[in-house]
């Protein structure tokens, strides 16, 4: 029994819909067979690499027969198959080849084609490509058979059924169907019947290992689909490499080794992946940027390298193989994209970009020596979380005032026996040195099951976040917590020293601890050694218990400081860490803002200093929030210091209690976060012109790069939710009809909901540019940016009036001849009081 | 002549209204009489009644997008161009009027 059919797909006979084909053919006895009438090619059914590998694309004839004792019923399966869903097969898939991108394209960059990651530590870098390689799977494959081919084949059958688990398990933690489908499409090639045949096959006829049989079926179908002129097909021999790359970890395991690698100048590290300890080990000061082919956004490394400041880019998938050793590479990980040797137009681009960031940061330099206070002057101390000397100096010159938490485990750290109590001492006196006249909090030993120190040995436990860890294996390491307690002490004499312990669950917990304190200050004082008998004493709230102690707790100790990483994964009983159940881990849900909410009026009521150490308190979003909590110190990564400094300096205090009431009574996350992003939109006031958004000497040289530099000026002044969608939106309009006037002068302009206030940019060139090649010589670009959810209406009216006067030769003139943006400012102005 | 005029452009935020000041500054030179009605971003101002149309010896369209209301404006002869021809070369458009 035959069908015909002409092939429907765009893509070609890919492996979603050829596993979808294997997956019916495999339910018969029947033999399905299909046939590529237009190239002749012929291959089971039962399997989908022979599928794929007929190489059939859109158009071809073909035909498929069904034989066997079941056939009748095979027959009916595979034509409804032909006529309802393989014509539909690729209908949810994104479209071909190319990533959704949720983001449009800057117009200067839609020539280049870069590759794509998720970017999860921001920032743009540019330098050479420095591969730091764990090992290619296939390379250090042994090559002979320890045993017999049965036995290599058993291994081969072990690892196949290891590897189908591990993609069943992420095939249930996925929900989006194009993800799942790729996934399916993994477990049919894994568990093809023709790959698994020809690596037996290799295995009879040689005397070979079975990796290196892996390894040879990998580059056969690798070659065949490459070797296609489709390049949606090219693309699945990485499918295959995957997982065939897949199947020889799990029989050899992977041989990730240590970094060996010293770094140029102006490195970009590539890598597969990266352990925090091998991050550490590249060292800051040569590293630009960071692009891995793999890591979650909340992983360790990645918080690494956004306390560092260094811009990373992760999930770019073979990073390794596209990108050689000591290429010229451009990292954007505002955006996610990495450039190989950038052409000029890109560089361009990035002139632009880098231009801008620089001004952000000498602007938010210069606002980092002022106190930290809010725009109505409400101060509020901005601290930064420490864990070596060098971050204190960071913090220091970025304008900290004061040192939130400073994590002692370091001092512990890589070596066979503990620091004496003179060395601790030494150390904390320079920390203190370091921070001069600024308080330095000092966290007693936070260690655990989950960070083992070689120096003192922990039992190793199923659940460490719930275990034997700081403060709850003290009092079997008395010695060694008496000598840090003394030593911070010791170094109290000599600055404004504070002593914070982790992990506190009870009250009870407290009253030994501050006994323990005494009776340090008891045996320092019998020997003479001076030390500050008043010094502050407070605790950490990391777990959800605390909260219902506050007012007894609040009579024990001095201070506190919530650390919410900790807080908020205990709240919600979820590991972040866990892609499966981090979506639970939220610090934006109203009902831990409840929890902190609880935390301030408690310790305020009884006149207690409360900061937060969590990496919420880094986060622009959460910032007025916390501030309309009410607490009396945000403590962030050193790199993080001057920017929300700086933030803060834009947040009125009467708006944020406003913001914080309202959060408080939602009921989502979702929620909070949609108030504090109309908050963060609404909540400055901005002039529809300013001397601030004028650049009497634009550089660019091109239309697009003077769109760039004007969209950029908004960006700088806080007057844009998302610049590269302001951008496209002014493109769309200039596509339909560029918008040169004539007499020299072009505006462009926008209506977008990507605008957060409506602003008039000016832009004087220093060269002239074509404005519609080959008409158009334009040297005044004036920029209108209107937001597109309405409110604008007076300010349409002003825009109105001054594109009416445009068309009058005094008006032009006067701008024309506006030496200075002040002087730009008041003619424009003048517009505006007219209307 | 006494002349009326629609002028309208795709986002109506500022060419709309460009058209429109050169349209009335044009004729005002050239010795006629316009009454120039702009459909923008704020909805449609300076609408043109029927008295104004009536006796209307030309009606201009300076528009990139569909005027509204074409109706009006039976019998009358139309002279159209884009918003950008009328606000760089407003004379040459003038010179397309029917005499």
């Amino acid at each position: 029994m035959q069908i015909a059919f002409t092939f429907p797909l765009k893509a070609g006979l890919h492996a979603r819909p050829a596993a979808r084909l294997q997956d019916l053919a495999n339910r018969y006895l029947s033999t399905v067979t299909f046939r590529n009438k237009t190239n002749g090619s012929t291959a089971s059914a039962k399997s989908t690499l022979a599928l794929v590998s007929t190489l059939t694309r859109f158009g071809d004839q073909c035909l498929l027969t069904v034989e066997g004792e079941d056939q009748g019923r095979a027959f009916i399966d595979v034509r409804d198959f032909v006529t309802d869903v393989l014509p539909h097969a690729d209908d949810e898939l994104p479209p071909v080849s190319f990533p959704a991108r949720e983001r449009p394209f800057p117009r200067m960059l839609r020539d280049s084609s870069p590759l794509q990651g998720v970017p999860v530590s921001p920032g743009l870098a540019m330098g050479r490509a420095a591969a730091v390689r764990t090992t290619d799977v296939f390379t250090d494959v042994p090559k002979s058979a320890d045993g017999n081919w049965e036995d290599e084949e058993a291994k081969l059958v072990r690892a196949i059924g290891k590897v189908a688990e591990d993609i069943e398990r992420s095939l249930a933690a996925r929900s989006r169907r194009p993800e799942k489908a790729i996934l399916q499409a993994h477990l049919s090639i894994l568990r093809d019947k023709e790959l698994h045949d020809r690596i037996v096959g290799t295995l009879r006829a040689q005397p070979v290992s079975v990796g290196a049989a892996v390894a040879e079926a990998a580059t056969y179908y690798g070659d065949l689909l490459s070797k296609s002129d489709n390049a949606y097909l090219q693309e699945r021999a990485v499918d295959i490499r995957d997982v065939t790359g897949r199947i020889v970890t799990a029989i050899y395991g992977s041989s990730g080794g240590t970094i060996k690698k010293t770094l140029g100048s102006d490195a970009i590290c590539i890598a597969e992946n990266l352990t925090p300890s091998e991050f550490l080990s590249l060292g800051a000061n040569h590293l630009r940027a960071v692009v891995l082919a793999h890591g979650g956004a909340t992983s360790h490394t990645v918080i690494l390298a956004r306390a560092q400041g260094v811009p990373c880019v992760t999930g770019v998938r073979n990073a390794l193989s596209y990108i050689p050793d000591g290429e010229e590479v451009l990292v954007d990980a505002e955006r996610g994209l990495i450039f190989l040797r950038p052409d000029t137009e890109v560089r361009n681009f990035y002139k632009i970009e880098f231009a801008r960031q620089e001004k952000a940061a000498s602007r938010v330099s210069l606002i980092s020596r002022e106190p930290a206070c809010t725009a109505e002057g409400k101060r509020i101390e901005i601290g930064a979380n420490a864990s070596s000397i060098e971050d204190v100096r960071v913090a220091m010159r970025n304008g900290a005032e004061g040192i939130g938490v400073f994590r002692t485990e370091i001092l512990f750290l890589d070596r066979a026996t503990p620091p004496s109590e003179d060395e601790q001492t030494k150390f904390y006196t320079g920390i203190l040195n370091e921070a001069g006249d600024k308080p330095v909090i000092l966290r007693t030993l936070d260690i655990g099951g989950d960070k083992p120190v070689p120096s003192i040995p922990l039992p190793q436990e199923e659940n460490p976040f719930l275990g034997y860890r700081a403060i709850r294996m003290y009092a079997d390491h008395s010695d060694l917590i008496d000598s840090q307690i003394r030593g911070m002490l010791r170094a109290s004499a000599t600055g404004l020293a504070r002593i914070m312990f982790p992990m506190v669950s009870t009250v009870t917990e407290v009253m030994r601890l501050k006994e323990r304190v005494r009776r340090c200050m008891d045996e320092l004082h019998n020997i003479g050694i001076p030390f500050n008998s008043r010094t502050p004493i407070g605790i950490m709230i990391e777990v959800p218990g605390v909260l219902f102690q506050m007012d007894r707790l609040c009579a024990e100790v001095d201070f506190f400081s919530v650390g919410t990483n900790d807080l908020t994964q205990y709240f919600f009983a979820a590991d972040r860490g866990n892609e499966r159940v981090s979506n639970l881990y939220n610090p934006f849900h109203p009902a831990f803002l409840r929890g902190l909410r609880m935390i301030i009026e408690s310790a305020h009521r009884h006149g207690r200093w409360v900061g937060i150490c969590g990496e919420m308190a880094g986060v622009p979003a959460a910032v007025p929030v916390l501030v309309g909590l009410g607490f009396d110190e945000l403590s962030v990564s050193p790199v993080l210091v001057s920017h929300v400094k700086a933030d803060l300096r834009t947040l009125p205090d009467t708006g944020c209690a406003t913001l914080t009431k309202d959060v408080l009574v939602s009921d989502t996350p979702e929620e909070v976060q949609a108030r504090i992003q109309v908050f963060l939109r609404t909540s400055r006031q901005f002039d529809l012109v300013d001397v601030d958004i004028v650049d009497l000497a634009a550089q660019g040289s091109t239309k697009a790069e003077i769109i760039r530099e004007l969209v950029a000026l908004l960006q700088l002044d806080g007057r844009l939710e998302n610049a590269d969608e302001v951008e496209e939106a002014v493109w769309r309009r200039e596509d339909t009809y560029a918008t040169g006037m004539g007499n020299g002068i072009a505006m462009p302009h926008c209506k977008t909901s990507s605008v957060r206030v409506a602003s008039i940019a000016v832009a004087k060139l220093s060269t002239p540019i074509l404005w519609n090649p080959p008409e158009d010589p334009v040297s005044l670009v004036i920029l209108v940016a209107i937001p597109g959810d309405g409110g604008a209406e007076s300010h349409l009216n002003i825009i109105a009036h001054l594109a009416r006067n445009l068309v009058h030769e005094e008006f032009r003139e006067a701008l024309m001849k506006a030496v200075s943006p002040e002087k730009v400012v008041s003619v424009l102005r003048g517009t505006v009081d007219e209307s | 002549m006494k002349l009326v005029a629609v002028t309208a452009c795709p986002t109506g935020i500022a060419h709309t209204y460009m058209a429109a000041e050169q349209l009335e500054k044009t004729a005002k030179r050239l010795g006629h009489t316009i009454k120039v009605e702009t459909q923008g971003s704020m909805g449609i101002e300076n609408a043109l009644t029927d008295e104004d149309i009536k006796g209307a010896s030309c009606v201009i369209l300076a528009a990139d997008i569909v005027v509204r209301d074409m109706d009006r404006f039976a019998g009358i002869p139309i002279v159209e161009a884009s918003v950008q021809e009328v606000i760089k070369y407003p004379e040459a458009l003038f010179q397309r009027l029917p005499h």
